[in-house]
């Protein structure tokens, strides 16, 4: 799998916002998905674990950002779909305008003068 | 954490063995899935399969910290040690059962002293706000003169309000006749400053309590309403007759309320200024006589310093003002006890029991941890097949600390079990006295809370020796078989605890020995009378309602009736008898004295006494004569004084014939013997002064009728009261018995004591066996094969027992020779507690010797048997 673009970590902390994003677009969706959908709009440069991904997920359950389901997938598998819940929407909010602050905070320091 | 998400974290619980089976499913979905990918991307579908395998790498590791995440598991590896902890168990029964049981007897022996220890010195009185409450000392005694009391009531800005009361004998009419009970005299605020609530009816008030004799009012106790009155619904408002006189039930008090002391269970309150009428005389204007207790509800937000800081100076008023009360000083105290007098020797003989029976328990701690180390070693091969093929030393250590915890629990709930069951029994218990002495010990939630934290405390404690060596175990040796080898010969840290344990058991044998002998000897002590063969009764004409002429006709011809009964030597009166609850004392002079203040004053014990008293009662007169009838009123007055009297107030030139004066400017009395010293409040005293007082010259409505008989005392007992019944059937009569029942209340301390050091020391022998037996039966087991060997070449039995109890014998022995010296040394400490204990009294030693020899002979019998029966064939096959 070598032919694979050159990939970047996942900055701590955003795992759980990239998640939150995908679903609120995406509606339910199962793990793979998540992670397929990550890492598409990210051009490939963001790809997540799945020694990540799953935890987090349950993380997230416990939290009550959003619960899961079993149902048949669209070539007629069993998965697990998660969706996000009122809780989740608001921390996404949370955790976006979070990440903006820190970022533009970041930009305005590495930015030539 | 958040509700919800605690919510969510429990309903997993419930789910959780699904788990595993879905987050396997998921994976599997998200690997097919990849599998499809890689597959539309050209790959060929054995390879695409692989590669979504190898791209999703540890499908467990992914499925445990997803699982992980609920934080359950430190509750499922438990769970799991648990499991395995019954196992092991269940595996060797006979371990389990001496483990189990001898945690019980010292769990439960500690769980029994500090439920006792919990309801003497740490639970409140059932009052409201009881932090508030404080009982004032009066320069370091309990007892306040009633003009002092009003002063300081009225004076102080400390207390809210400040109560008095005094413990008082009535007699109380039922329908089944006059009864004598015990009960309260309490001034109006009683009920108000204690903030309980009637469980019937109501409370009297301060504006009840203004007027001597003026308020014929009474609150029954809950008990006392139940028992005696059929718990009336309709009492309050209805009369009962007290002493003769009609009072009017005012209700009832609630249920678990029996007055302000812990130990005396009081069943009636009577406003204290009916006390002229209760008591006969009235010492409400009196100030130099003690008299009754203070106790008092501090204002909000008033500390204990700023308390006795305002009672300091009142103190100090109250002495410039009047010469009694000279260095008198006011300090606070916890109420319940008598305040701190009563209080503070309680919580020390409480304390020291609680000691020794913590001792009970490190001394089943260290003999299970010797059984537990020595089973270490017979485990250690399995453990280190554990560790070798991934347990972390962490887990193993964790496994065995999990066993011996539920060990422990399992012993502290049997303990626990057994402690009720005891308590429930003590708290029925009334003490064979006349006084109403009862405590409540039933166990509370703090009791059970001791017990727990005492199984936990022993689990790590007996634990976590063997669990260190495991820790340190090196697994390889022991596959090997040679860690066990190895051990057999170095010096282990179970060589160390067998003695410790032995050693703490012969403290605890020695002390209870110590203890019983001194209870032996006190019997022996001399009482300055002779209680055998004494038969006594009590009444009080006073309760009915006879005034002083009644009272001394009555008197008269009781003790002439009595005197005629069969088989009855003399008979006498005595206003009360050495060594009863009922003891008063007055102040004497010297007949020089001018100066009345307390330091020149001499206090003594005193008694109004018949002729015919000592004889009776068998007090010899050392010099002098006994009171005639010709000792009347109008004739000189005279009494008989001991020689501690005598020597402090008469000096050494004087004795029969000197003079001495009766309170501050009192009249002088005439000696006319002296009588020989005694014991008269209790048997640790040490000398002290003591006056008798001719009845004639004096009155008592209170008497004890005492006959001297070579006959059964409750046979002559029985008679002497039906005899006094007969003069007057409405007569309480009490106190029944021989006078060794009367002096009960003397000798309860020191039979508590008795018991359970006894008891104490009863448990020690029995983890000594188990301790002795125990280490013995390993050594044997383990050396099966060695003694095979050595009897198949030829060795003797006693060559084989040499071999294998040598070492227990020295370590034995090592250990009851150091308990017995420190048991030696502690024992100074009961002396304190059980009169004439000692020490160093070689029948104490020879006992505890002769105790502890027999049975570690005894425990090591068993073992010692089967070492010298090994069959040489069937042991070398063994392995």
């Amino acid at each position: 799998m070598g032919k694979e673009p050159a990939r970047a970590e996942i900055p701590p902390g955003t795992l759980y916002m990239l998640i939150l994003r995908s679903l609120s677009r995406l509606g339910p969706m199962h793990g793979y998905g998540i992670a397929q959908h990550i890492q598409q709009l990210s051009g490939d440069v963001l790809q997540v674990e799945e020694g990540s991904l799953y935890p987090a997920l349950q993380r997230m359950l416990i939290k009550g950002w959003v619960t899961a389901d079993w149902a048949q997938s669209e070539n007629n598998r069993r998965a697990r779909y998660y969706r996000l819940t009122p809780a989740g929407r608001k921390q996404l909010g949370v955790e976006i305008s979070a990440f903006d602050r820190v970022t533009r905070a970041i930009v305005s320091v590495i930015e030539p003068a | 954490m958040k509700l919800g998400e605690l919510i969510r974290r429990l309903t997993f619980l419930r789910r959780g063995p699904r788990f595993d089976a879905e987050m396997e499913e998921e994976l599997r979905f998200h690997a097919a899935m990849k599998a499809d990918a890689y597959r539309a991307e050209g790959a060929d579908p054995q390879e695409a399969q692989y590669a979504a395998m190898r791209r999703l790498g540890n499908r467990t590791e992914i499925a445990e910290r997803s699982r992980d995440m609920w934080g359950w598991n430190w509750l499922e590896g438990f769970a799991q040690d648990t499991r395995y902890a019954f196992r092991v168990m269940r595996k060797s029964p006979a371990f389990t059962l001496i483990a189990v049981v001898s945690l019980a007897l010292g769990i439960g022996a500690n769980t029994v002293v500090f439920s006792v220890l919990n309801a003497l010195v740490l639970k409140a009185l059932p009052i409201a706000d009881p932090a508030r409450v404080y009982f004032v000392n009066n320069t370091g005694r309990p007892a306040q003169s009633f003009p002092n009391y009003r002063d300081i009531r009225d004076r102080n800005s400390v207390f809210e309000s400040l109560f008095a009361y005094r413990i008082a004998m009535m007699a109380l009419d039922d329908d089944r006749g006059a009864h004598r009970v015990w009960g309260y005299l309490v001034t109006g605020n009683y009920f108000e400053s204690l903030g309980i609530q009637p469980a019937l009816g109501r409370f009297f008030t301060p504006a009840e309590d203004l007027h001597p004799n003026a308020s014929p009012y009474a609150v029954l106790s809950y008990t006392s309403w139940q028992n005696r009155f059929g718990a009336d619904p309709q009492i309050a408002g209805k009369d009962v007759r007290i002493n003769g006189h009609p009072y009017t039930v005012l209700g009832v008090a609630p249920r678990g309320f029996h007055g302000t002391e812990i130990f005396y269970w009081s069943e009636i309150w009577v406003p204290m200024m009916m006390q002229p009428q209760i008591e006969g005389h009235s010492w409400l204007e009196v100030r130099n006589t003690f008299d009754v207790w203070v106790a008092g509800r501090l204002r909000p937000g008033v500390t204990v310093g700023q308390a006795e800081a305002n009672l300091g100076v009142i103190a100090a008023q109250l002495e410039r003002e009047h010469t009694e009360n000279e260095g008198m000083r006011l300090t606070l105290g916890v109420p319940g006890m008598m305040g701190s007098s009563g209080r503070e020797p309680t919580r020390a003989f409480a304390g020291g029991v609680m000691l020794l029976a913590a001792l009970v328990l490190l001394a089943a701690c260290a003999n299970l941890a010797s059984l537990l180390a020595a089973r270490m070693a017979d485990r250690s091969r399995d453990l280190a097949i554990r560790v070798s093929i991934g347990a972390g030393g962490g887990r193993i250590v964790r496994q065995l600390l999990t066993e011996s915890l539920w060990t422990a629990m399992l012993g502290g709930a049997a303990g626990c079990a057994l402690a009720v069951a005891l308590l429930r029994l003590l708290s029925r218990w009334r003490a064979p006295l006349e006084f109403p002495v009862q405590f409540d010990v039933s166990p509370d939630w703090r009791v059970f809370l001791f017990a727990l934290a005492a199984a936990l405390v022993t689990g790590l404690l007996f634990g976590i020796g063997p669990a260190r060596h495991a820790w340190k175990a090196d697994p390889a040796l022991h596959l090997k078989g040679a860690g066990a080898r190895r051990t057999g010969r170095r010096w282990a840290a179970r060589d160390v605890l067998l003695p410790v344990q032995i050693a703490l058991c012969c403290v605890l044998v020695t002390s209870s020995l110590v203890a019983v002998r001194g209870l032996m000897r006190s019997f022996q002590t001399p009482l300055g009378f002779r209680p055998d063969g004494a038969a006594v009764i009590g009444y009080d004409v006073g309760l009915a309602g006879y005034n002083e002429d009644r009272g001394r006709v009555f008197h008269e011809r009781a003790l002439e009736a009595v005197a005629h009964l069969p088989g009855v030597e003399s008979a006498a009166y005595a206003s009360s008898v050495p060594l009863s609850i009922d003891q008063s004392t007055t102040t004497i002079y010297a007949a020089g004295v001018t100066d009345f203040r307390p330091a020149t004053a001499v206090s003594a014990g005193y008694y109004y006494v018949s002729p015919g008293y000592f004889k009776t009662a068998g007090t010899r007169l050392l010099a002098g004569r006994d009171f005639t009838p010709q000792d009347k009123t109008g004739s000189p007055l005279v009494a008989i004084v001991n020689q501690t009297l005598a020597r402090r107030v008469l000096g050494s030139q004087e004795g029969v014939g000197g003079r001495f004066r009766m309170g501050p400017g009192g009249s002088l009395y005439q000696v006319v013997a002296i009588a020989e010293d005694g014991k008269y409040e209790t048997l640790t005293e040490s000398p002290k002064p003591a006056v008798f007082f001719p009845l004639s010259q004096r009155y008592s409505s209170t008497m004890v009728l005492m006959a001297r008989t070579r006959r059964p005392e409750f046979e002559v007992a029985a008679e002497m009261r039906e005899t006094v019944g007969r003069l007057d059937p409405h007569l309480a009569v009490y106190g029944v018995g021989s006078l060794h029942q009367m002096l009960g209340l003397v000798y309860l301390p020191m039979h508590a004591a008795v018991a359970a050091l006894g008891a104490f020391g009863v448990l020690a022998l029995m983890l000594c066996i188990t301790g002795i037996y125990g280490l013995a039966a390993y050594t044997v087991s383990r050396r099966v094969r060695e003694i095979g060997i050595r009897v198949a070449i030829g060795a003797r039995p006693a060559q084989v027992l040499r071999l294998v109890f040598a070492r227990t014998g020295v370590l034995v022995a090592a250990g009851a020779a150091a308990g017995l010296a420190l048991g030696m040394a502690g024992a100074d400490v009961l002396g304190s507690i059980v009169y004439q204990a000692s020490s160093r009294d070689p029948v104490v030693i020879g006992a505890a010797v002769l105790a502890i020899a027999p049975v570690g002979l005894a425990a090591a019998f068993g073992p010692a048997r089967r070492a010298i029966r090994v069959d040489p064939m069937h042991a070398l096959r063994h392995e």
